[in-house]
């Protein structure tokens, strides 16, 4: 038998034993008075007279021995079910208003849990930590080899030490398509790091990676399914990437991914060269992971790797020190560096819809407070009964809560289409297991507890601060209802109208960012522009006279396609991270300038393709070729930083060892996206400089992205094993960019347009409400003579000083919280004054016409009617 | 008399009642009713207990652990339930003897004046 079921058989038992003992009580006075010699009906009806009510007796010795709060519960759910049930269009505003409020915090929060709190996949996530240096002006990570291979010697912090680099795409040849897959590049301590073992064979060994050992390859489960047709005996088969056979050692795991993954399909071994130790074989090394022992902590390891950066100071002179002394070592958990970018946004999104649940509380607080009033009679009657304030006030608070689990219950729906918006920014490796869960049910549980709370205290202590025979004697016409009741209200409407500025504010800041952004000129054209990436394989097939011979006849086919105006191709697209950076060229007869530039490899028809503006001088042409004069082309930044002031077309920069001569000048491009700052590019034709792999670009007379087939085709003619890759139009890679503030934009908008709606509707509901108390006042204003335009401007004087107060305080508490969005503006203060202006004009309009319409129908009154409706 | 006022007077006499029914145990386990009796009788008939509400406080008492029940014969023969002050029950007699004490000295302190000047 269950401990509660013995409870109860307990508490039966002992409530039978209670009544034998009264009855054995009262025989007993009963007894004694007939001993003082009472006659026996007289003694058995004094000593029950003595006794007192048996029946609360019981009931007092039951109640001691039962959970009398939560029998008490169990009533007021069912009371409060019915009373809901009673007013199904009440509940239903109120029930829909916080399933808004909480279904959006719930979506929230199943994304940050998944994203931020959810720990890594990998064992002991916490001891997995990323490890940067930034040296100053940069403000990016890179760590150099000597460094690395220093750090790698601390063993009593570090289990493993390991890195990646970039992942590239390789061509895989299968049969006669070929196609691109996605490699990793890590060193043999990579996985190790991550705790993270091959299901089938091995992963690298300390060796591999060096040239002769590194036709090697880890492959990934799905690889194996799909290419090996899961073929048990894998281990050792051959695959060609890039032209080159490796050979298949290891299988990792399905659930496997690499941190911050680009969903690699295999990884190759990389290891350092012989002498990257020392820094004259400085290189950069990629990102750098460790493993700490057990029970190092993180200043320890910071410490460590400080006192290393110091001590390689000391050991290698000048350059090394002059360019590291000032260098950053940082150590941060792994799951901090991956979520980096994600975290600000996200907690912007959590306050977003704190505020939205904060407003959906308020509106339905005011709905309880106006049924409080029509309610009034009935908690009089329970309060005559006996009922406790406390009662009482707990009955009104587990009604709320009721509406508050409802409006939850019904939220989640909302959860899956919120969930799939925010996914979208948040890198593929954290969110994919964003999914309602026990934890986030319990959040959303208390949620709506807390909710339940917030907004039916309030109410619950007004309407049981009893007025009793008042209550009992009132008529059903009030004449006005009370003060505090009115200022209450108006203080819910101040606040709602508050908290949806705060959101309205940062929504048009966003939108004020965005349209500057749109403006900004990107120095391409992106219309009509398809563009593709075709690679060429490494392997020793191309030669740098094959690659510009590869190129050209790439073009030559593609120019000849009906609809092509312009082809050309470059090592550097716009809008993605560039592929290598330079700094320092010296202008002729001038100082050696410190300028960090792009040096981008193009064709000569590059320009037109892609629509940059030349601004003075030339394009290249086929007779810049080699063995002819060296020329570049510098984009008006770099012009100004080499020669400020002057004409830089016909003057001569010294690039490392050669001479180059400027032949043109073209306008800036905005590389990496239309938020960042320009980066100086120098752009030299193919001709002359050996490019590597390119990008093509196409201006075409229509629609762009039916020209890929006619592409394909003109590559495939030239080279059978090149396929494309990264097929996209120019406005593709531009709306790319955007693509997070867009998304960030579109939310934090949909919150705030959910704010208004729910404040809008608040504002219009009490004023129906106050117009609907105060018809028998209104009717003897007019009966006295008081014109309709006389009562509208009352009506209206008075809900918009409630809306004026909302406002000036939401600006008040914008402005304070101003700083939290900064990060996210682009050119806009996050003081803008006329989003703030805008703001309030839009919402205090939209709150005019909440308090218009029904105002109106308060000058509709009929004097005749109110009077007689008393 | 409605139910309101009648609860409040139980709730007036709880503590009390509480401390006569652990007093009147230290002198031996007995049933309900010779607990009632004694309490009437010791008080000299001044405190005329409604008997009634000695049994709620009595299974508050044994739901605290001051007092245990247990099924005994009486005097007469006649089978009942006995209630017996436990050890923690000793200890909270002491407790609330001493409360007792402070509250009735307060009292007596402020009412000392009245009586005074009700002489003068």
């Amino acid at each position: 038998m269950s401990r509660w079921a013995r409870f109860f058989t307990r508490r039966e038992r002992m409530m039978e034993e209670l009544d034998q003992e009264i009855r054995e009580h009262i025989e007993r006075e009963t007894e004694d008075n007939i001993g003082r010699g009472m006659p026996p009906d007289e003694a058995r009806y004094a000593a029950m007279r003595k006794f007192g009510n048996v029946t609360q007796v019981q009931e007092e010795t039951w109640e001691v021995w039962s959970f009398v709060w939560l029998e008490q519960l169990w009533q007021d759910i069912r009371y409060g079910l019915r009373m809901l049930a009673k007013n199904p269009g009440f509940t239903a505003v109120a029930v829909l208003t916080l399933a808004l409020g909480i279904g959006a915090n719930t979506a929230v929060f199943t994304v940050i849990d998944a994203a931020l709190l959810q720990p890594l996949t990998y064992p002991a996530p916490d001891r997995i930590m990323w490890i940067s240096e930034i040296v100053p002006p940069s403000t990016h990570s890179m760590v150099l080899s000597p460094e690395y291979a220093a750090w790698g010697k601390m063993e009593k912090i570090f289990d493993q030490l390991g890195a990646f680099d970039i992942t590239r795409s390789i061509t895989l040849t299968r049969g006669a398509q070929p196609e691109r897959i996605m490699a990793g590049h890590v060193t043999s301590s990579f996985f190790p790091v991550l705790g993270v073992g091959p299901i089938k064979g091995r992963t690298f060994l300390s060796g591999e990676g060096q040239p002769g050992h590194d036709h090697v390859a880890v492959i990934s489960h799905g690889l194996w399914q799909e290419y090996f047709d899961a073929d048990p005996n894998v281990l050792g088969r051959p695959i060609t990437l890039d032209g080159a056979s490796y050979s298949v050692i290891g299988v990792m795991p399905p659930e496997f991914l690499q941190p911050g993954s680009n969903r690699e399909a295999v990884w190759l071994p990389y290891s350092l060269p012989a002498g990257a130790e020392r820094p004259s074989g400085a290189m950069d090394i990629g990102s750098v992971i460790g493993r700490l022992k057990p029970g190092v902590g993180m200043e320890q390891a910071q410490a460590g790797l400080e006192t290393i950066a110091r001590g390689m100071e000391n050991q290698y002179p000048a350059p090394w020190s002059s360019n590291h002394g000032s260098a950053r070592v940082t150590l941060i958990p792994l799951q901090d560096w991956l979520t980096q970018d994600v975290r600000p946004a996200l907690y912007l999104m959590l306050g977003a819809v704190a505020l939205v649940l904060l407003i959906a509380c308020a509106n339905v607080a005011n709905l309880l407070l106006a049924r409080a009033v029509s309610r009034e009679k009935e908690i009089a009657v329970r309060a005559a009964v006996g009922a406790g304030r406390m009662r009482l006030i707990r009955q009104m608070l587990t009604e709320s809560t009721l509406l508050a689990v409802s409006g939850g219950g019904l939220g989640l729906v909302f959860v899956p289409l919120i969930t799939t918006v925010l996914q979208s920014y948040v890198p593929e490796t954290l969110a994919t297991h964003a999914h309602i869960d026990l934890r986030v049910l319990s959040l959303t549980m208390a949620c709506c507890i807390l909710a339940g709370i917030l907004f039916g205290f309030v109410p619950a202590l007004t309407a049981t601060r009893l007025r009793l025979t008042e209550s009992l004697k009132e008529k059903t016409g009030h004449f006005g209802e009370s003060k505090t009741h009115r200022r209450l209200r108006s203080g819910m409407i101040v606040a709602q109208l508050g908290l949806s500025i705060v959101l309205l504010v940062g929504a048009g800041l966003l939108v004020r960012s965005f349209l500057l952004l749109l403006k900004v000129d990107s120095g391409i054209d992106p219309r009509n522009v398809l563009t593709a990436q075709v690679w060429l394989p490494s392997g020793n097939t191309y030669d740098l006279p094959h690659q510009r011979e590869f190129y050209r006849q790439v073009l030559e086919h593609v120019r000849v396609l009906p609809g092509v105006e312009h082809a050309g191709a470059t090592t550097e697209m716009p809008f993605t991270m560039f592929n290598s950076l330079g700094r320092g060229l010296t202008p002729e007869g001038q100082p050696k300038t410190k300028v960090t530039y792009c040096p981008a490899i193009v064709t000569p028809d590059y320009f037109r393709a892609m629509g940059i503006r030349l601004l003075s001088g030339r394009f290249f042409d086929g007779h810049d070729a080699a063995g002819t004069l060296p020329v570049v082309i510098l984009d008006q930044s770099l012009a100004h930083a080499l020669f400020p002031g002057q004409e830089a077309v016909g003057r001569r920069i010294l690039n490392d060892v050669t001479w180059q001569t400027v032949i043109g000048v073209v306008a800036d491009t905005r590389h990496l996206g239309l938020s960042e700052r320009v980066m100086p590019e120098l752009f030299s034709s193919y001709l002359q400089e050996p490019s590597g792999s390119m990008d093509v670009v196409i201006r075409t007379s229509s629609a762009p992205l039916s020209y890929v087939p006619a592409l394909r085709d003109a590559v495939m003619a030239v080279d059978k094993n090149q396929p494309l890759d990264d097929v996209k139009t120019m406005e593709q890679r531009l709306a790319e960019t955007l693509s997070d503030r867009r998304e960030r934009l579109l939310l934090l908008g949909t919150f705030a347009i959910l704010a208004v709606l729910i404040a809008s509707s608040g504002v219009y509901g009490v004023t129906a409400y106050s117009v609907t108390q105060r018809t028998h006042e209104i009717g003897i204003r007019v009966a006295l003579g008081a014109r309709r335009e006389d009562i509208m401007r009352m009506m209206i004087a008075q809900g918009m000083r409630v809306i004026l107060l909302g406002i000036g305080l939401g600006l008040a508490g914008a402005f304070a919280l101003s700083k939290t969005v900064e990060t996210f503006l682009y050119h806009t203060a996050p003081t803008d004054p006329l989003t703030y202006a805008a703001v309030s004009l839009l919402l205090g309009a939209i709150a005019f016409a909440a308090v218009y319409v029904p105002a109106r129908r308060a000058t509709k009154v009929d004097p005749m009617i109110a009077l007689r409706y008393e | 008399m409605s139910i309101k006022e009648q609860r409040e007077r139980i709730e007036l006499l709880q503590g009390t009642l509480d401390l006569l029914i652990l007093r009147t145990l230290l002198l031996g386990p007995t049933h309900g009713h010779a607990i009632a009796k004694a309490i009437e009788f010791r008080s000299e008939d001044v405190l005329q207990v409604e008997q009634g509400s000695l049994y709620p406080a009595l299974h508050r008492l044994i739901k605290r652990g001051w007092i245990s029940a247990q099924e005994g014969t009486s005097e007469n023969n006649r089978r009942a339930k006995f209630y017996r002050l436990t050890a923690r029950g000793r200890r909270q007699l002491v407790v609330e003897t001493s409360k007792w004490g402070k509250l009735a000295g307060a009292i007596a302190r402020i009412l000392k004046p009245a009586e005074q000047e009700g002489k003068s």
